[in-house]
């Protein structure tokens, strides 16, 4: 049941995705190829940085508009009139909560590498891809002699997932308990700031608590993160494996709170 | 099989001040066409709601095939909600491979057929289509179920005479005799003739509940007259 509500999901949010992904590389396209237009007049060059204005944007729109379109999405079949579908299908809610959960992190995962390819691909001449293969090397250099730092990335990854399956799980708890309101909308806000602002102060006691923590993070104070990457290795490993043990914790409550509203506590209008 | 498809045990439901069902104990019998019947805000869509698992009951209980509200009674209840409830992006194939896909009851062939006999094409797209012809779809994929128990809210409410006609003909050619169906309407004239059972809700109470034979036989008037009476403001 899991897979076909991911298979669904899929089909019924492909086609924004895929709107927003051409729009990109579109714009990428056109800023790439003006750079070779022998123009230099005002006009063409209010063209040009206009071009790479609407770039910037849809940039910032991979990053954001994945996850205003999970939160849409949610909200749009869980507590509006598409509801009545959804609810009434033969399935657990935990099945649809985390169907809708891993479809719209996979979404987050591929615009953000639209976004690295788009970058990549506006910056790409010779010279840079000359760049690219030295950097490589050096890299590939630096990994034989501390190996440790395949580690470091893979956490920091792994972190950035969990970051925004957070976020995700945060909003879903946010609409189910909005839902309480007579004006839903206006709950779900109140909700999210209030969860925010509860994780903010948990995770700050949180960092009290834990033994040395404090006493390490101003070890590390002045460090870049290369320095602290290659010498404090081991404070960057546990200070992103608490992140992420944090993050996974904020899934849960998110997770329990949003599965209980709607499983026991619908009330559709 | 226990004779009983549908029973609720003092079934209350509460919106902030108002009291929308009050105490409602009910036994709903299997093969039977139920008419669920009150004015407006009587309470029909709250306990077809509540039915379905959209609504959770301030206090008491329904059970559905012996089940309580969830996933097994989902199985077997084929729901029609007073509202466009669908995906309008969806194409009408798509729509129906989602229920063919959820829903082992479905029968997709029995759904084409509806469509070709109205002339309409499984490859349009929901948004195309008029109201009218949106809520003759979403008839034909909830008749297209061989459920045990239908349930619609309204389903000749908005709609033109000759297509209030198609419907109750869809209704009774395409539903499984061993199913009950409980309809809710304030129209009663025009679906009389197709019930068996009558249930009369006023202000979240049952006031009656009783075949269709047995008041024609006690009370020697037709439904509608009787609700007149019943429901004189």
């Amino acid at each position: 049941m899991l897979g076909k509500i991911i298979k669904h999901e899929f089909k019924a949010t492909y086609k924004v995705y895929l709107l927003l992904f051409i729009s990109l590389f579109t714009i990428t396209a056109l800023n790439k190829t003006i750079e070779y237009v022998p123009l230099d007049n005002t006009i063409w060059n209010i063209i040009k940085m206009l071009l790479f204005v609407a770039w910037i944007i849809l940039l910032m729109f991979m990053v954001m508009g994945a996850m205003l379109l999970a939160v849409v999405r949610f909200y749009k079949t869980m507590v509006k009139d598409e509801g009545y579908l959804t609810h009434t299908l033969p399935v657990k809610k935990s099945q649809l909560i985390i169907g809708k959960f891993i479809t719209s992190l996979i979404w987050m995962i591929v615009s953000f590498i639209m976004l690295i390819i788009s970058i990549l691909l506006a910056y790409m001449s010779t010279g840079f891809m000359h760049d690219i293969i030295n950097i490589m090397n050096e890299f590939a250099n630096l990994l034989s002699e501390n190996p440790e730092i395949i580690i470091h990335i893979v956490l920091v990854l792994i972190m950035l997932i969990s970051s925004c399956g957070a976020s995700i799980f945060q909003f879903y708890a946010s609409i189910s308990l909005g839902q309480m309101f007579g004006r839903k909308l206006a709950g779900s806000v109140l909700f999210y700031f209030v969860i925010n602002y509860a994780i903010g102060i948990l995770s700050t006691i949180t960092m009290f608590i834990v033994p040395d923590f404090v006493e390490r993070m101003n070890e590390t104070a002045g460090l870049s993160t290369y320095d602290m990457m290659t010498q404090e290795g081991i404070v960057f490993d546990e200070l992103m494996i608490m992140m992420i043990i944090w993050q996974i914790i904020c899934m849960a409550v998110c997770y329990f709170i949003t599965n209980y509203r709607l499983s026991k506590k619908l009330n559709l209008e | 099989m226990d004779n009983i498809i549908w029973e609720s045990e003092n079934l209350s439901m509460r919106f902030g001040r108002k009291q929308a069902l009050d105490n409602i104990t009910l036994k709903l019998e299997r093969g039977r066409i139920i008419g669920l019947l009150g004015p407006n805000g009587s309470g029909k869509s709250t306990l077809i709601k509540l039915s379905n698992g959209l609504l959770t009951p301030s206090s008491g209980e329904i059970r559905i095939g012996g089940n309580a509200i969830g996933v097994e009674t989902k199985k077997i209840v084929s729901y029609l909600p007073e509202r466009t409830y669908l995906d309008n992006n969806m194409k009408i194939y798509q729509i129906i491979d989602f229920f063919q896909d959820f829903y082992e009851d479905f029968n997709s062939d029995k759904a084409y057929n509806m469509l070709k006999y109205l002339k309409i094409n499984p490859e349009d797209m929901l948004k195309t289509m008029s109201k009218g012809t949106k809520e003759k779809v979403q008839l034909i994929l909830v008749m297209s179920r061989e459920a045990q128990l239908y349930m619609l809210d309204e389903p000749i409410g908005g709609v033109d005479p000759a297509a209030r006609d198609y419907i109750l003909n869809t209704i009774i050619n395409n539903y499984n005799p061993q199913a009950s169906i409980i309809l809710s309407t304030h129209l009663i004239s025009d679906i009389e003739q197709i019930l068996d059972d009558i249930v009369f809700i006023k202000e979240g109470n049952i006031v009656l509940h009783k075949s269709v034979d047995q008041i024609r036989e006690e009370e020697g008037k037709s439904v509608d007259e009787l609700f007149r009476e019943v429901f004189r403001c």
